[in-house]
């Protein structure tokens, strides 16, 4: 079930709002497991059952590890074992199958290995991870309580595509929800700004970029650079939006989620990209990965080293396909770079400049992550530079771009901190109160009505 | 305090969206049929048709709910215009232009498939010994295309494949987009892809001029307009603010019609069927809408008057009363219907001339016009 649909909006969150605000305190956490498997069994009736095996195995591992020293290592490589066996196995089988035939095709071309992604199974194993790994770090304390944990997990919010919450920030909260209506009325407006994104922004760019993304040649040189910055905005606003209604949300159940973006498309550099953009993935792997393989701390080519490998694994927990390594190894090179040598150069350049070359290497980025099948990659950014395509603009591009130009304009804005600036500026004067109500009550009814008008409506981040 | 006052409306307003649409979902009466989308909403989805492996009742149960929401046409319609006024009605099947028509999107259309439909047209002459007229309506976009911003009129290839049926061998294109594109007139329905009673009869004129007939005039016909109708491109569109506008009919004058249908019962003295005006598609008003075979008779023409085949579309259904004067039988087939021999129809007739009536859509992308016999 996705936020930005009918069913989520007015059947599954008024049943669960409604239970979760009338029940006792005690009755709440249980409750809220129970909506967050229902949520997650309507769209995988099956996969349910492989997830709820997860979490008792690892709340199980979690008692192990607490209660015996002496075996706390072996639990800790049992737990990561688990976890990534069953993520390669649902996620990369497929990949790993298919790779190998292509380098041995004789004796296995016959076979082939299709396993059905479970939604959300980087997420919630990620998530798995960092409570076992925590706990063994001695960070966390142990969670007694499966009900509490399986909460954790599941919690309906941010359980298929994040944030990736980490045990230690909802640790206290799972005991002491948030409830006032300040938070909750916070949780509204964050869940409706969320929607907008994603409705009104994500949607209409993903039609434009859909019609561009389809026939390269007809496009034009400008055609094909219009089409690449709709799929670099569709995607923003697709995973921000839906993070925005995570965290939303999970105000409304009195959980407060780190942020997980913060305007990416205004950083000066690539480092300064990967701050901003999916901040909860980008802090995993450094806290799970990237420092514990030594981090910047065993010397430069060593740092060098470390920089691929989580490079290279944060663009394969993106897809079990090829081009999301070669895309997560663009960034690792990039990054390098940039630390070694460009780093300094960029300084010297005006900030315009820096912020204009990182979301032009942003937006690349984005044409190598879209395009699973390399040939298309090749034809696209051909396109890009005027290879195999028609001048400038083609006729039927022409009246695309310009009929979204509107929007593409919007969405530029929408993607600054332009917004949330005068939001707070205003929010000094009392007339700004009902103003700010009745924007949100606009903002919903035209969500609303493209819902109930389109079919057009997939999230793109499901894929992981 | 204050702040807090507010914090409460927000909450209170949003639990109570999201409470009334489910309660209003449940209470107001079920439509199986939205007139003013013109097709059936979707049905409630089976659980027991579903298999895990292949799970996809959710998706079902979205449309479902999308379908049946409480106040969908305003939604729909509220949604329509954001697309509209935020520019981007290319990605709309209907345009609307400076003007206020609601026209369609251009059709791609594909110069090959366009000349597989020709050679069995053309093949048709030979078999009847009839030489095929081609009355080809341009779209409207195409003919109103200077009212349309200009990146949207470029869309429109409606010149490029009326040139390629004007060089086709074996058929003749009969003159008319040109006049269309000269005169400024209202050729069209603002709310329908359809031809007025203007466009119909200037296509009328068209026609006999070709055949070598001389077209009778205006006076020959009685005018009459029936206010509030609503066409196919303003139900598509969902621009539903848009207002409904006259349905134009000319009804010849002094002629002994007979009418008769191959698949309906009876004998008909008028061409027009009012009972569809209480319908939610007026335009059947013409001939009751399409048919295999349509038979129109006219006891009042001449012995000697020629017997026309005119295979059509739902344009046909328009032009048929100007024609029924000039007369003696004009039968009408439509393809989509009509699977059988249409060269055995010209025989059984006698008949003595050969029109193909098509909209440039139907011309370039109509399947059976390929199986034609």
């Amino acid at each position: 079930m996705v936020f930005s649909s009918l069913t989520f909006l007015f059947a599954f969150l008024p049943v669960t709002l409604t239970g979760y605000y009338l029940l006792p305190k005690k009755a709440k956490i249980g409750f809220l497991l129970l909506m967050s498997l229902v949520f997650y069994a309507w769209g995988e009736p099956l996969y349910v059952l492989l997830m709820i095996g997860s979490i008792v195995a690892n709340w199980g591992i979690g008692l192990g590890m607490d209660k015996s020293a002496r075996h706390k290592k072996a639990l800790l490589i049992l737990s990561v074992v688990l976890n990534l066996a069953l993520l390669f196995a649902f996620k990369y089988t497929g990949l790993f199958w298919n790779t190998v035939k292509g380098l041995f095709p004789a004796p296995l071309s016959e076979r082939t290995v299709s396993i059905r992604l479970p939604i959300g199974i980087s997420f919630f194993t990620f998530q798995i991870m960092s409570y076992v790994i925590d706990l063994y770090r001695g960070k966390t304390k142990v969670q007694k309580n499966p009900i509490k944990f399986g909460a954790y997990v599941t919690m309906f919010p941010q359980l298929i595509a994040g944030p990736i919450v980490r045990y230690v920030d909802v640790e206290a909260q799972l005991d002491n929800p948030d409830l006032s209506i300040d938070s909750i009325a916070d949780g509204v407006r964050q869940f409706l700004v969320g929607l907008g994104k994603k409705v009104l922004l994500a949607n209409t760019m993903g039609v434009l970029w859909a019609q561009l993304s389809a026939a390269p040649a007809d496009n034009g040189v400008l055609g094909a650079w219009v089409g690449l910055f709709a799929y670099t905005f569709q995607i923003y606003f697709d995973f921000s939006g839906y993070s925005d209604m995570a965290c939303g949300l999970g105000r409304m159940l009195g959980f407060r989620f780190e942020k997980n973006f913060d305007y990416p498309y205004i950083a000066d550099s690539v480092t300064d990209f990967w701050r901003r953009w999916h901040i909860s993935l980008s802090t995993w792997f450094r806290e799970y990965v990237y420092i514990p393989l030594g981090g910047n701390r065993k010397g430069l080519p060593r740092q060098i080293l470390n920089l691929l490998i989580v490079w290279a694994l944060t663009g394969l927990w993106h897809g079990a396909s090829w081009n999301f390594v070669v895309w997560g190894m663009y960034y690792g090179v990039l990054l390098t770079l940039e630390k070694l040598f460009f780093g300094r150069v960029l300084k010297k350049l005006p900030k315009v400049v820096r912020c204009l070359l990182t979301f032009l290497i942003a937006s690349i980025g984005w044409g190598i992550f879209y395009f699973t099948d390399f040939s298309a990659l090749g034809v696209y950014f051909g396109s890009l530079v005027g290879i195999g395509n028609r001048g400038l603009f083609g006729a039927a591009s022409s009246a695309w771009c310009l009929g979204f130009l509107p929007t593409l304009v919007l969405a530029a804005v929408a993607a600054t901190p332009l917004g949330t600036f005068i939001a707070k500026k205003l929010a000094r004067y009392r007339w700004f109160r009902p103003v700010q109500l009745v924007l949100c009550v606009v903002l919903f009814a035209l969500c609303i009505a493209s819902l109930a008008s389109q079919s057009y409506n997939p999230f793109i981040y499901f894929r992981f | 305090m204050k702040r807090n006052v507010w914090n409460l409306l927000t909450v209170v307003l949003f639990a109570l969206v999201l409470l009334a649409v489910p309660l209003a979902f449940l209470l107001l009466p079920y439509r199986t049929f939205s007139e003013a989308e013109r097709r059936y909403l979707a049905e409630p989805p089976k659980l027991s048709d579903e298999k895990l492996s292949d799970w996809s009742y959710d998706d079902k149960v979205e449309t479902f709910l999308a379908d049946h929401l409480p106040g969908r046409n305003a939604l729909v319609s509220v949604n329509a215009y954001l697309t509209l006024y935020t520019g981007r009605q290319v990605s709309a099947d209907v345009f609307c232009d400076a003007e206020g028509y609601l026209v369609e999107a251009p059709v791609d259309f594909d110069a090959k498939e366009l000349h597989k439909r020709l050679d069995r047209i053309a093949k048709l002459g030979e078999t009847t010994g009839l030489a095929p007229r081609l009355l080809i309506v341009p779209s409207t976009g195409y003919v109103r295309s200077d009212k349309l911003p200009k990146t949207l009129a470029a869309l429109y290839r409606d010149g490029e494949a009326l040139q390629q049926i004007a060089d086709a061998p074996g058929v003749s294109l009969v003159p008319l987009a040109e006049r269309f594109q000269s005169e400024g007139q209202s050729w069209y329905y603002r709310t329908d892809h359809h031809w007025t009673a203007d466009g119909a009869f200037a296509a009328y004129e068209a026609y006999m001029r070709a055949a070598g007939h001389e077209p009778l005039s205006r006076d020959a016909f009685t005018r009459s307009g029936i206010d509030g109708y609503s066409g196919s491109t303003r139900s598509r569109s969902a621009l539903w603010l848009h207002p409904t506008e006259p349905l134009t009919v000319d009804e010849p004058i002094g002629c002994g019609i007979s009418v008769t249908f191959s698949d309906r019962e009876g004998t008909y003295e008028s061409l027009f069927f009012a009972e569809h005006l209480d319908e939610y598609d007026w335009y059947p008003y013409f001939l009751d809408g399409n048919h295999p075979v349509t038979v129109i008779g006219n006891t009042n023409a001449a012995a000697d008057a020629p017997v026309l085949l005119m295979v059509k579309d739902s344009f046909g259904n328009t032009l048929a009363p100007y024609l029924v004067p000039s007369y003696r039988t004009i039968v009408m087939v439509d393809p989509r219907y009509y699977k059988k021999s249409v060269s055995a129809l010209a025989e059984q007739y006698g008949a003595t001339e050969l029109l193909f009536c098509y909209s440039i859509e139907r011309i370039a992308t109509d399947e059976s016009l390929k199986l034609l016999k």
